[in-house]
């Protein structure tokens, strides 16, 4: 599985990447959305976690113009502390929604969940 | 279309219940970062039990990055204490840039989604005025939000501070509407607050400011 990882809290976003590679997961990250539309257009992903909150972009935003990209990308939201409005923009995207600290087990099962479901 | 106006105790909350989520929001930023500092310390220790090297610098590294984190949310915590006590003097002296800098640090998050960025020239030498702290804040973030919204492709807007004769005067620049030079301006969303802090806000189309002017007591 090849995961893009993107937060702008860079401390976090190395060290999960670098926590799912000891699981055999093949993550990237970057800290911006500006950023991962550059490696969205020059490589493959089978899906993006996507910090909901960050500076001049957003998950959610970021989401939209991916998908038009690679159409069968999957997502998953991640954040701080969602607010209701952005746990009912997951829910109506049919995306997961996890909220920070998240546990890697269940980071991982809800990855492979979104590649079997959908997840988008 | 004319907005209405909103009492200052709504108006208020709004803004209490905005920063707090926001300093929760970053909190658990934090924390996430310490739980994956965590985990990762984990990870590199069940590998040296199967054998694998050790580096002691790189567990040194860890307990640093974890060090910084517990620093970053005590800051976050004084900063929320601060928010909180903001409340208990309905009438304190105020150094003006002092409590400007607090509001746009504890509103960056919140400005930086917008692809804004906030800038503050202080005056000369310190100035202060005698009103209720968080009304004050309140409608230096009122404002600040009224002009990152009319920031018409400018990445920055930058708010000086300058003595005038009966207070002080906050110009925040350059603000206006999309494809305009100029901007429509409503007084009407900070009446209220305006009105309890003696303030005035007045738009300048043809300097592209927004200037918002308090008396030295209210």
């Amino acid at each position: 599985m090849r995961v893009l990882l993107v937060d702008d809290e860079v401390e976090y976003v190395s060290t999960l990447a670098e926590r799912l590679s000891f699981r055999g997961i093949d993550a990237i990250w970057v800290s911006s959305a500006m950023d991962a539309l550059e490696r969205i257009r020059q490589e493959r992903f089978d899906i993006a976690v996507l910090d909901v909150k960050m500076p001049k972009m957003g998950g959610i935003e970021l989401k939209q113009i991916i998908e038009k990209i690679h159409p069968d990308m999957k997502f998953i939201y991640l954040t701080g502390h969602g607010s209701e409005h952005d746990y009912q923009k997951g829910v109506t995207d049919g995306v997961s929604y996890l909220i920070k600290p998240v546990n890697l087990d269940k980071l991982m099962s809800t990855m492979n969940q979104a590649m079997i479901n959908g997840g988008s | 279309m004319k907005m209405e106006t909103e009492a200052p105790t709504d108006i208020g909350l709004r803004y209490f219940g905005k920063m707090t989520a926001a300093i929760s929001h970053e909190l658990k930023n934090s924390l996430a970062i310490i739980n994956e500092n965590a985990g990762l310390m984990e990870d590199l220790s069940l590998m040296a039990k199967r054998g694998q090297q050790l580096d002691p610098q790189r567990v040194e590294d860890l307990s640093g990055r974890v060090i910084k984190q517990v620093q970053r949310a005590d800051t976050i915590v004084k900063k929320m204490n601060r928010l909180a006590h903001s409340v208990d003097d309905p009438i304190k002296e105020i150094d003006v840039a002092d409590l400007l800098a607090f509001t746009m640090e504890l509103g960056k998050k919140s400005v930086s989604s917008l692809g804004v960025d906030l800038q503050m020239t202080p005056p000369e030498s310190p100035v202060r005025i005698n009103a209720n702290p968080f009304l004050v804040m309140n409608l230096f973030w009122e404002v600040m939000g009224y002009a990152c919204t009319r920031v018409n492709g400018a990445p920055c807007i930058t708010i000086s501070i300058v003595r005038n004769a009966g207070g002080v005067e906050l110009v925040f620049a350059p603000v206006s509407d999309a494809g305009h030079d100029g901007f429509s301006f409503d007084q009407a969303p900070f009446s209220g607050l305006a009105s309890c802090l003696k303030a005035e806000i007045l738009a300048l189309a043809d300097r592209k400011a927004l200037v918002l002017t308090l008396p030295e007591t209210v």
